[in-house]
């Protein structure tokens, strides 16, 4: 059974890099360029993992994470907070808004694929 | 009272009272004295007169009681009267008596009957018969001798006779007027004597005295006089002529006119005080007790812009008003001026020492600080466009690294996409170049996050994040991470870390990343040869070197190699990659975990970087 993975990321480019990523790795990738449309994405979809940036246009990646966990459905699922700065507190903040994981940009395919297999292994 | 006057009534006083003393004391004894003599003389005139009279008195009644043998043999009277009556003639004689055996046979009547009785009754004491047999015996105004009348060793009858001492007391009486008068008189001549001597004495005295009181009141007149003058602020006075010399008022004469010159150094004059204050650039005001100006220096009008008339008596603070805090110490305020603008002035104040008691004056000074506020203005606007403009730098700088990395992140994401044929197969020709790309993009990201850290550190903004590590585990990433390149320039790379190491406490990401700057540099400044990474503890501090074989650092460069932007040769730059700024980051990343970070190099013998490191860091060191 193939595994679902929603890509919340506003950039195009970056979001046909992690789609390339997990498409050729057999994930079923789902993608959202918003808060709010991730909001809706994980409700419709329940992914089995979601990558996150904290960066979005409407609302911040790390209230959208703490909404998803609000949804019992939802509670479980891994979440990755992708963040553009390595500002120390971020690694704490994302742990607060209920994320899983917590990596920093630029993010290397090869890396970030090995850590969302080891999660949703 | 003149101290002659009083030195002259005292030793006058003393010395008649001691005068006095003496002659009463002498009079008296000498009076008593007079007496005792009086008494002893009389007394032994008294006797020797009555020896002498009972003397006669026994050789008369001797000699009569001898010549009356017949008469009182044959009783006869008219013989015995005869005898009797020729003894009228003897001086004091009072009383003849002439008895028989059986009593009286004659007597002439100046014996009473009773002192006849008492001797024919009794008879004579046998003690009291003298060296003529008679027997004498003194009444009170009489001496009496009786002698017995013998005839063939039998007495036959007694003569008694009787003297009168009336003579004896008169002589004495005599005697006694005479002494007393001779006494008396001498008496009264010591006396007398006494008065003069005291006078004499008394006015030896005065003479005295007012000799003495001359000689030492002249000489306080004197200093009294010259205290007069330096009072008047005649400070240069000589030493008066009589008074200069040894002793104690020459003494304090010297040191008085040496007082007055001292004096004379340390005390000016209101003129040369006026021409100093009114050479000052600076506004004085003396404040009385009742707050309100009572002097002022010429400054003062210009600045303040009222006459002098105007500002004396005014209350101070219509014109002054210090801003609050310590009165003492100068102080920012204001002055209200006469043309109604106002000034920015720094004022002092300072209660003045010698003012009247209860009426406390005080000094104020103070100085126009318009330029200063201007030029502090000026400065303070300066530096906060400086500041800001410095703040907008960083900000921009953080700015634009993140935005550098975004598209950034996209180059690398997609070169390491086709380089692991996410998009198909890559041809060996084609993989080079991409591999170039990719190689390049690293060291741009390397540069863009050197910077971004920079900025971070210059703004104030980086914050060390501390949590328990390994020393082991942050050597072992270091080497891990660095062993590629070590091995792709065949350089040996050397690693001692000890068995037995605390755990250590901090920010381990940037310890990892000042060791992987300190240890990548070697490696890239080392043509062959070893790197070698030591660690050692000493006392609560890790101590981390890392030394290569490379050519060594000049010593005029060692310490400029961590100031930012730097490298030894700017050509280095461009042919060893990095940005100059990793030993600066490096050290600032080991110095807000309260560590030191240095070179020592010795050039064309390698360099040792060496950094100490609390092995407990707990909170962030703050730069200095």
């Amino acid at each position: 059974m193939s595994r679902r993975i929603l890509i919340v990321e506003d950039q195009e480019d970056n979001r046909r890099i992690l789609r390339d990523t997990f498409g050729r790795a057999g994930f079923e990738v789902i993608e959202a360029a918003g808060g709010e449309a991730a909001l809706r994405r994980a409700r419709e979809e329940s992914p089995h993992i979601i990558l996150m940036d904290v960066q979005l246009p409407d609302i911040d990646g790390y209230s959208v994470a703490r909404r998803i966990r609000e949804v019992p459905s939802l509670r479980e699922i891994p979440i990755i907070a992708v963040t553009s700065f390595a500002f120390t507190g971020d690694e704490e903040r994302a742990r607060e808004a209920g994320c899983t994981a917590y990596v920093a940009k630029p993010i290397s395919p090869r890396r970030l694929l090995q850590q969302v297999i080891d999660l949703v292994d | 009272m003149r101290l002659q006057t009083r030195y002259a009534l005292t030793l006058l006083g003393l010395t008649l009272a001691v005068i006095a003393l003496l002659s009463v004391g002498l009079l008296l004894e000498f009076r008593r004295a007079a007496m005792d003599l009086r008494e002893t003389v009389a007394e032994s005139m008294d006797e020797s007169l009555l020896r002498q009279y009972r003397e006669r008195a026994s050789s008369l009644s001797a000699a009569l009681s001898k010549s009356v043998v017949n008469g009182v043999y044959r009783l006869d009277v008219a013989e015995i009267v005869n005898l009797i009556e020729g003894l009228s003639e003897v001086p004091d004689l009072t009383g003849v008596a002439v008895l028989d055996r059986q009593g009286l046979l004659f007597y002439d009547g100046r014996i009473s009957d009773e002192t006849v009785d008492a001797i024919l009754r009794t008879g004579m004491p046998i003690d009291r018969v003298d060296a003529n047999g008679a027997v004498t015996d003194s009444l009170d105004d009489s001496i009496l001798a009786t002698s017995p009348v013998m005839l063939d060793g039998e007495a036959i009858g007694h003569v008694i006779v009787c003297l009168s001492l009336m003579p004896i007391h008169e002589e004495l009486a005599a005697v006694r007027a005479r002494f007393d008068e001779r006494v008396g008189s001498s008496f009264r001549r010591t006396a007398l004597t006494s008065v003069a001597t005291a006078g004499v004495v008394g006015l030896v005295c005065i003479v005295l005295a007012l000799i003495l009181g001359r000689r030492l009141g002249r000489p306080i007149a004197l200093l009294s006089n010259l205290a007069r003058q330096v009072g008047r602020g005649q400070f240069s006075v000589p030493v008066p002529e009589r008074l200069s010399g040894p002793g104690e008022l020459g003494e304090l004469a010297g040191s008085f006119v040496a007082m007055a010159h001292d004096l004379q150094r340390t005390t000016v004059s209101h003129a040369y005080l006026d021409s100093i204050l009114n050479s000052m650039l600076d506004g004085l005001i003396v404040v009385g007790g009742d707050d309100r100006i009572r002097k002022i220096n010429s400054a003062t009008c210009g600045l303040l812009k009222y006459d002098e008339g105007e500002l004396i008596g005014m209350p101070v603070d219509q014109v002054l008003q210090p801003g609050g805090g310590e009165h003492r110490r100068p102080q920012e305020g204001t002055a209200f001026l006469g043309d109604g603008g106002t000034l920015p002035v720094l004022v002092s104040c300072a209660e003045l020492d010698g003012g009247e008691a209860g009426n406390r004056s005080s000094v104020w000074v103070f100085r126009d600080i318009t330029m200063m506020k201007e030029t502090e203005r000026a400065l303070t606007d300066a530096k906060l466009d400086a500041e800001k403009a410095n703040a907008a730098k960083t900000q921009f700088l953080a700015n634009m690294s993140h935005e550098l990395r975004t598209p950034l992140n996209a180059v690398l994401g997609f070169t390491e996409l086709i380089l692991d044929e996410t998009y198909g197969a890559v041809p060996e020709e084609i993989r080079d170049p991409v591999e170039r790309v990719e190689h390049n993009g690293q060291h741009l990201l390397g540069l863009i996050n050197d910077v971004l850290d920079i900025s971070k550190i210059e703004s104030g903004r980086f914050t060390i994040s501390i949590d328990d590590y390994a020393m082991r585990d942050v050597v072992r990433a270091v080497v891990a991470a660095v062993d590629p390149l070590a091995a792709e320039k065949q350089i040996h790379l050397v690693s001692e870390v000890p068995n037995e190491l605390p755990r250590g406490r901090g920010d381990q990401q940037r310890i990892v990343q000042a060791l992987m700057n300190l240890v990548g540099n070697a490696i890239k400044f080392t043509a062959d040869g070893e790197v070698s990474v030591i660690v050692g503890t000493r006392g609560d501090e890790f101590v981390v070197s890392v030394s290569d074989t490379g050519p060594g650092i000049p010593l005029e460069d060692q310490d400029t190699i961590f100031d930012e932007f730097h490298q030894v040769d700017g050509s280095i730059t461009r042919q060893k990659g990095g940005t100059g700024l990793g030993l600066t980051i490096a050290r600032r990343m080991i110095e807000l975990q309260g560590g030191r970070l240095w070179v020592e190099s010795e050039p064309g013998a390698g360099a040792t970087f060496t950094f100490t490191l609390p092995i407990r860091v707990e909170r962030q060191v703050e730069a200095a």
